[in-house]
């Protein structure tokens, strides 16, 4: 375990150090450099020593349960998702579980551990701009854009959806858009095909 | 969705439409969470109150620069205003004197809702900027929630790891100076 800390706090505009003592850091008023008016809370964490990360055991007797991707180093505790046996550096801790860095790269890119998400792209609103930009653009194309809207509605029901906007309902409500405007394109051209003939 | 999840709380008072898209901020058990909405793309930021340092609230300029272009932009539909009076246009008059009536409204409230300012996170490896906090009085409101859900969480923690204590100096307790804005 290391005792380096870092105690120092930075003003985000000049970059020069708010104080020079972090003890001081609550009773700041003022950057010294940039004279910006600033109020620093500084919590527990702030003078906490960095702790550095735990270093795997050698295996010192024959027999004895090694990692899986160490050969030389004692396994310490089993992979929660698949069971291998890990060393203290292959042992990964999120949200209490204990994974393998192969079980998190797998999670994290199949969405399964929700706190490593960084993101999710908004289907609906891609469908949402195919139904709408054909109408105020171009018109005669609104066959062909509601039913790739149509194709979309179906193609990304099951993906993930967002976390603050009803994606499900809004999916809906462009399918059902979508529709209208595709029997509405197709009656367009059809009129303007065969229609127009008999007049 | 996080407004179903009881682990979630909106914080209302913060986030809203920004430049580039709309931000809202989702207070979880242990953590911040900062949900980005820019055109397609939800992207989410997550601040463990473990990991939370300090919160710096620096005041900015940017209330003062918004009404001095707000005000110059004035300068030209006010004088279109008396020149359509003095040729006797009141329909036109009153019409560019609506646009000054608007611009008087965005001077007005922008300077009722308080000086603007900037806020970080400090974790120990990045200082990140908060999107859309850009008022000191949600700043304030965002210490005052976080504070002390920082604070037991982290006093907890250290007393359950306990760590050498020869080896840490006394930590300070999270406490904040107002700053004088007479």
């Amino acid at each position: 375990m290391s005792t380096a800390s870092n105690n120092v706090l930075n003003c985000p505009n000049c970059g020069k150090s708010l104080s020079d003592l972090p003890e001081m850091l609550p009773a700041v008023e003022r950057c010294p450099a940039c004279e910006r008016q600033t109020r620093v809370v500084v919590f527990p964490a702030f003078s906490r020593p960095v702790v550095k990360g735990a270093t795997a055991e050698a295996v010192m007797m024959e027999g004895e349960a090694t990692c899986f991707y160490h050969a030389k180093k004692r396994a310490q505790v089993p992979c929660d998702e698949c069971g291998r046996f890990l060393c203290a550096v292959c042992d990964l801790e999120v949200n209490g579980r204990h994974l393998c860095p192969q079980c998190l790269e797998t999670g994290a890119k199949k969405g399964k551990v929700q706190s490593l998400e960084r993101g999710r792209f908004r289907w609906d609103q891609v469908i949402s701009t195919l139904l709408v930009l054909p109408l105020i653009s171009c018109g005669f194309l609104l066959p062909l854009t509601s039913l790739a809207a149509l194709v979309l509605v179906v193609w990304k029901w099951k993906s993930p959806p967002s976390l603050v906007h009803n994606t499900r309902l809004s999916l809906i409500v462009c399918g059902v858009l979508a529709l209208i405007e595709f029997i509405g394109g197709c009656a367009f051209w059809w009129f303007m095909l065969f229609g127009s003939r008999r007049y | 969705m996080l407004k179903k999840d009881p682990n979630f709380t909106r914080l209302k008072k913060l986030g809203g439409r920004g430049y580039l898209g709309r931000v809202s901020y989702w207070l979880g058990v242990d953590h911040l969470l900062v949900v980005e909405v820019t055109n397609y793309n939800e992207r989410y930021r997550r601040f463990y109150f473990r990991d939370l340092q300090a919160v710096i609230v620096q005041r900015n300029r940017n209330r003062m620069w918004g009404n001095i272009v707000a005000g110059v932009i004035a300068i030209l539909p006010a004088l279109g205003a008396l020149a359509l009076l003095s040729d006797g246009e009141y329909a036109g008059a009153s019409l560019v004197g609506g646009i000054l009536v608007l611009i008087g409204i965005f001077i007005l409230s922008n300077t009722l809702r308080g000086p603007m300012c900037s806020v970080h996170l400090r974790t120990a490896v990045q200082t990140q900027k908060l999107a859309n906090i850009d008022r000191w009085r949600r700043a304030e409101f965002l210490i005052e929630t976080l504070t002390p859900l920082i604070q037991s969480l982290q006093v907890s923690a250290g007393e359950a790891q306990s760590p050498n204590p020869a080896t840490v100096s006394n930590p300070p307790a999270a406490s904040a100076v107002q700053p004088d804005f007479s």
